[in-house]
């Protein structure tokens, strides 16, 4: 029994170690197949779990392009700064693991301290948002109160980079900038509209983490680059747009007035110069302002221009041949019937008037008698190839077509309605567009804000290039051009603007000293605000005036509209709008040190020899006027 | 047929071994790697310590692999061989007798007395201040500078004694009452080792069960058992309420995903990080602190990762390997406790393997069983490679080369030999 017992007799059965070893061979071949499962179809849905729990993504934000004035001054910048976050879920689980819950409200009253937050509020906060990984308690802080923040060594509270709008300029060009939402998207203006130039794209990473959370590297195809945002470069001047902003406020309060706009234009490249709506807000803190106070009134509000559409019929009658400059018209009263019956009426009785005073003393009968020799035909196609009814195209958001009728819908009302500015809707911008076309000899410039932008290194992308003349379309011939020109040339001296050129009533000082040094041509506008259904407000005004200087060789255009200024102390858009427009031309002018005007020559026989009460001397600048820097000196007392 | 390119069978077994062996040494060194954390190739100490083992597992293969295995299963096997290594050539006439009682004569017998002492330390082992506790459970007991798992000696020594019970026939296992007398030290062993190690009690009765099979016991005997060892299973698993956690987990491992299901989810993270053609060696994320037991337990999810399909499939070939050269050993051998002996170190090591691997796989609830000769495993390594070895050297006395016995070193003590006729 215990000797070797030989093979043959064994009690070993190969045939069930067979079955046996069979089994688990099969087991084992079976778990081949198990684990090409897991590798194939099982791994769906556990590859992005794995994915997630071995890498941690990491965003890098790019840098957020700046908007640089035409003189290359930063209106705005990004700067990096240091935010902080609290992760309140890991918080409340190491107080917790640790047993200091109660030392949580008192750390965190010294975290509020440093951020001068309302200790309690951060506290319930964060006792609010115990779930959530991430809350962002401060957008940023300072490196003194970062180093205090982190001296703290709250657990879960950390920093982090982040970039922050900042604008040096303050609320100037606010309409135009717009301002950025907290998170960095633009919230209005150019910040909205270039949004994705300006913020560029953001990288990513992601960092292969191991169980403790240790970054242990990031591979090549994990890491994407950012690319950071272009830089705007503006046509505006950041001195002539603080001069618009200044006398728009200053004509707004004087006025009483609670809206308005000015633009400023050059009329031979269409290039915005200056561009400024009342009231203002801070881009910095764009939440503080109400939507209706961001909103860009000079380009989205169209409004009912009144007077100010005056040039726009008379030059294309000019070119037309439907008149001339010297054509008398027949008016005898203050008020005058139209051939269908409806009362047209005057501010002042005048007597017969030319062509050019009717537009010198905005005549509406002269207007009116006109527009009816143009007909309808005519008119339409006039208004509409001085842009109106068209977006200018200018590359701020929102812009408003304004509104012409199209000529089916005017009735024979519709002519005499028109040729005084009613029945249509313009916006200051296209007012000044049109009013380039006389500035620049007869065509109409394209508009635009941006000159160009800069890509990230410096190196200049593109560059709007100046408009090809040649191919601009011309409302008006040359001659008729020049020939509106010197009409408006004379509406500051004699005509509905004249209060700029005469000194302040019972002194010898002016108002406006702009007209000594350079000749300023234009045109006034005073629109009755409709009220809807109720008609024509018969107290309420719209004041505009359309101007440019010098008269020799027009460097800017200005248009200034005020809404509803206050009637009790002026209304009149050559006595509301009229003297701040010539300021802003005045001060932008000795900015730009624009050579001195010679005088005016006085208007041609046949026009002279209808003039009633004509003094030739008002075309003479008076002796010992002011220049250069002094007047400019003058220019800038603030009255 | 037996062309001179024949692979033997014992030698395929050897490289199937050592390829396990080196296996464990490179994905043991990549997982060890892993958790220091650092950039460019460092020893690890678990690495190290891997090396150590393999090699002192490789010397207990070719040591064991000279034994003759018949000594196990005679009585007073060990004075024959102590007489064997100091006279060489001569016969052995020191052995001390220990009379003719059959219980002497059994005690007297290594493959008992090996069990007694495996028996005696899976005691130890309960003992508060004996046994060493890692990770909740007392599987260690300090042995001098090396730990020992004294589950793993229990396991292979309950696979000898087996052997030896079917072929020396102490009982007739063939009767029911011996059948019975089977299960008594079945029983102990399981029974001391069950309350630590559930995984290495049920692996050692499934095992012992086919040697059982293997050797000839009627089927309807065993079929009795099966309703009490059910109900004893399923006692087990409810009793302790972290094992019936750990079934439950199993089903669903994302009911609990921090705690019971954790290991689980990480194992299946670990595939699908990998895919198919897995993240190349070294490149494995999941052993970044991530995978637990990433060494020992879980190692095959991390050769999953790292090496893909063709890595998983490498290695349950070796199993496979080794499997086949075990049965083909053991139906060759020249006695029926060799082939016991071959049979039951085969079936131990395919069913952990398998077992293993089904656990990585999240196939079957966990257990905590290493994947053999691959895992980190200190000196359960060694003493499996030891049992390898006692195969080896089944084959070897077996004589399967060309049928003659080759075995030098105990020639003296072989009657003349048949020849085994192949299957």
């Amino acid at each position: 029994m215990f000797t070797d017992t030989p093979a043959q007799s064994s009690s070993f059965s190969p045939l069930r170690a067979a079955v046996l070893f069979g089994c688990i061979a099969v087991g084992l071949l079976g778990l081949v197949a198990r684990v090409a499962y897991l590798q194939t179809y099982g791994r769906q849905q556990q590859v992005l779990r794995a994915d997630r729990q071995h890498h941690q993504g990491e965003v890098l934000p790019a840098r957020r392009g700046s908007i640089f004035d035409a003189n290359g001054a930063l209106i705005a910048g990004s700067v990096q700064d240091c935010g902080v976050y609290v992760d309140p879920h890991f918080m409340h689980e190491q107080y917790q693991e640790q047993n200091r819950f109660n030392e949580m409200d008192k750390d965190i009253a010294r975290l509020a301290n440093l951020l001068e937050r309302e200790p309690m509020a951060l506290s319930k906060l964060i006792s609010d948002e115990s779930q959530q990984r991430f809350l962002r308690i401060s957008e940023a802080v300072d490196e003194r109160t970062a180093q205090a923040v982190k001296a703290l060594k709250l657990p879960g509270v950390g920093l982090m980079p982040m970039n922050r709008r900042v604008y040096p300029m303050g609320s100037l060009a606010a309409h135009i900038i717009g301002g950025v939402q907290p998170d960095q998207i633009g919230l209005d203006g150019l910040e909205m509209k270039y949004d994705k130039l300006l913020a560029g794209k953001d990288g990513y990473q992601r960092i292969l983490k191991d169980a403790r959370r240790r970054g242990l590297g990031v591979s090549e195809d994990d890491y994407v680059e950012p690319q950071h945002g272009q830089h705007l470069v503006l046509t505006i001047d950041a001195n002539m747009q603080l001069i618009a902003e200044q006398e728009l406020a200053a004509a707004c309060k004087k006025f009483r007035s609670d809206k308005g706009e000015v633009i400023l234009l050059d009329p031979y490249t269409g290039e915005v110069l200056a561009l400024a709506d009342y009231p203002t807000f801070s881009p910095q803190a764009p939440s503080d302002s109400k939507p209706d106070v961001r909103r860009n009134n000079a380009l989205v509000s169209p409004y009912e221009p009144g007077s100010a559409i005056k040039p726009f019929i008379v030059g294309p009658a000019l070119t037309q041949q439907v008149t001339t400059a010297s054509r008398v018209w027949p008016i005898n009263a203050i008020s005058w019937a139209t051939p269908y019956g409806r009362r047209i009426t005057d501010t002042h009785g005048y007597g017969p008037l030319t062509t050019w005073d009717v537009l010198v003393k905005s005549s509406n009968i002269g207007m009116s008698m006109l527009s009816e020799q143009m007909g309808n035909a005519r008119l339409h196609p006039a208004l509409v190839s001085f842009g109106f009814g068209k977006r200018s195209g200018i590359e701020l958001p929102g812009e408003d077509p304004g509104l012409i009728n199209p000529l089916a819908r005017w009735g024979s009302h519709s002519t005499e309605s028109v040729a005084q500015g009613y029945e249509m809707m313009v916006t200051p911008l296209q007012l000044a567009r049109a009013f380039c076309v006389y500035a620049n000899g007869g065509y109409l410039p394209p508009i635009r804000i941006i000159k160009g932008t800069v890509d990230p290194n410096g190196d200049i992308r593109c560059r709007n290039a100046a408009p090809d003349v040649s191919t601009l379309s011309r409302p008006v011939t040359p001659e008729a051009a020049m020939q509106i020109r010197r009409i408006l040339a004379d509406v500051p001296l004699r005509g509905t603007a004249s209060g700029i050129s005469h000194p302040i009533a019972g002194t010898k000082t002016y108002d406006v000293p702009t007209w000594y040094i350079w000749n300023i041509f234009g045109k006034t506008g005073t629109a009755h605000i409709s009220e809807g259904k109720a008609g024509y407000s018969g107290t309420r005004f719209n004041s505009t005036f359309l101007g440019a200087a010098p008269y020799e060789k027009p460097r800017l255009v200005v248009a200034m509209t005020l809404h509803d200024p206050d009637r009790s102390i002026a209304h009149y858009g050559g006595t509301v709008s009229a003297p701040a427009s010539a300021r802003i031309l005045g001060r932008c002018l000795a900015y730009l040190q624009v050579e001195p005007s010679p005088e005016l020559e006085p208007p041609p026989a046949e026009v002279m020899a209808h003039l009633v009460n004509f003094d030739p001397k008002i075309y003479q600048k008076p002796a010992n006027h002011p220049t250069g820097g002094e007047a400019q000196a003058r220019l800038n007392v603030r009255h | 047929m037996d062309s001179i390119y024949r692979i033997r069978n014992r030698d395929l077994l050897a490289v199937c071994v050592f390829a396990l062996l080196l296996m464990g040494v490179i994905m043991v060194q990549s997982a060890a790697f892993g958790l220091s954390g650092q950039v460019g190739w460092r020893w690890s100490i678990t690495g190290t310590r891997d090396v150590m083992f393999v090699a002192a597992a490789i010397v207990a293969f070719f040591v064991c692999g000279r034994l003759d295995y018949r000594m196990l299963a005679r009585p007073n096997g060990w004075h024959r061989l102590k007489g064997r290594i100091i006279h060489p050539f001569g016969g052995s006439s020191s052995s001390v007798s220990l009379g003719d009682s059959p219980i002497r004569q059994w005690l007297s017998t290594p493959a008992v007395w090996v069990f007694v002492i495996a028996v005696l330390l899976c005691a130890a082992v309960l003992v508060p201040h004996i046994g060493k506790e890692v990770n909740g459970a007392r599987r260690w007991i300090q042995l001098g500078p090396i730990q020992v798992q004294a589950s793993e000696l229990g396991k292979w020594a309950c696979v000898m004694l087996f052997a030896w019970i079917m072929s020396a026939r102490p009982v007739d296992p063939r009767q029911f009452k011996g059948l019975l007398l089977c299960f008594v030290p079945m029983g102990v062993v399981g029974l001391l080792i069950v309350k630590e190690d559930f995984g290495t009690a049920a692996l050692i009765g499934v095992c012992m069960l086919a040697v059982l099979v293997a050797g000839g016991v009627r089927l309807w005997h065993l079929g009795l058992f099966i309703p009490p060892l059910a109900v004893a299973a399923v006692y087990f698993v409810v009793r302790e309420p972290y094992r019936l956690r750990r079934v439950m987990a199993f089903l669903d491992p994302y009911a609990a995903p921090q705690k019971e299901g954790y290991h689980l989810i990480q194992s299946l993270l670990s595939f699908a990080s990998g895919g198919v053609t897995g993240r190349g060696l070294g490149n494995g994320v999941q052993k970044l602190g991530y995978l637990p037991e990433d060494t020992t337990d879980f190692i095959f999810a991390m050769i999953c990762e790292e090496l893909g399909l063709f890595g998983a499939m490498f290695t349950i070939v070796l199993y496979l390997g080794i499997i086949w050269c075990c049965w083909n050993i053991a139906r060759r051998a020249r006695d029926s406790f060799g082939q016991l002996l071959a049979f039951g170190v085969g079936c131990m090591i395919g069913l952990q393997a398998m077992i293993n691997i089904a656990v990585a796989t999240v196939s079957v609830p966990p257990k905590g069983l290493p994947l053999p000769l691959v895992s980190f495993g200190g000196t359960g390594l060694v003493i499996t490679c030891a049992m390898l070895g006692l195969v080896y050297n089944v084959a070897r006395i077996s004589g399967e080369d060309y049928g003659v016995a080759e075995d030098t070193a105990v020639a003296g003590q072989l009657r003349p030999t048949t020849t085994v006729a192949p299957a």
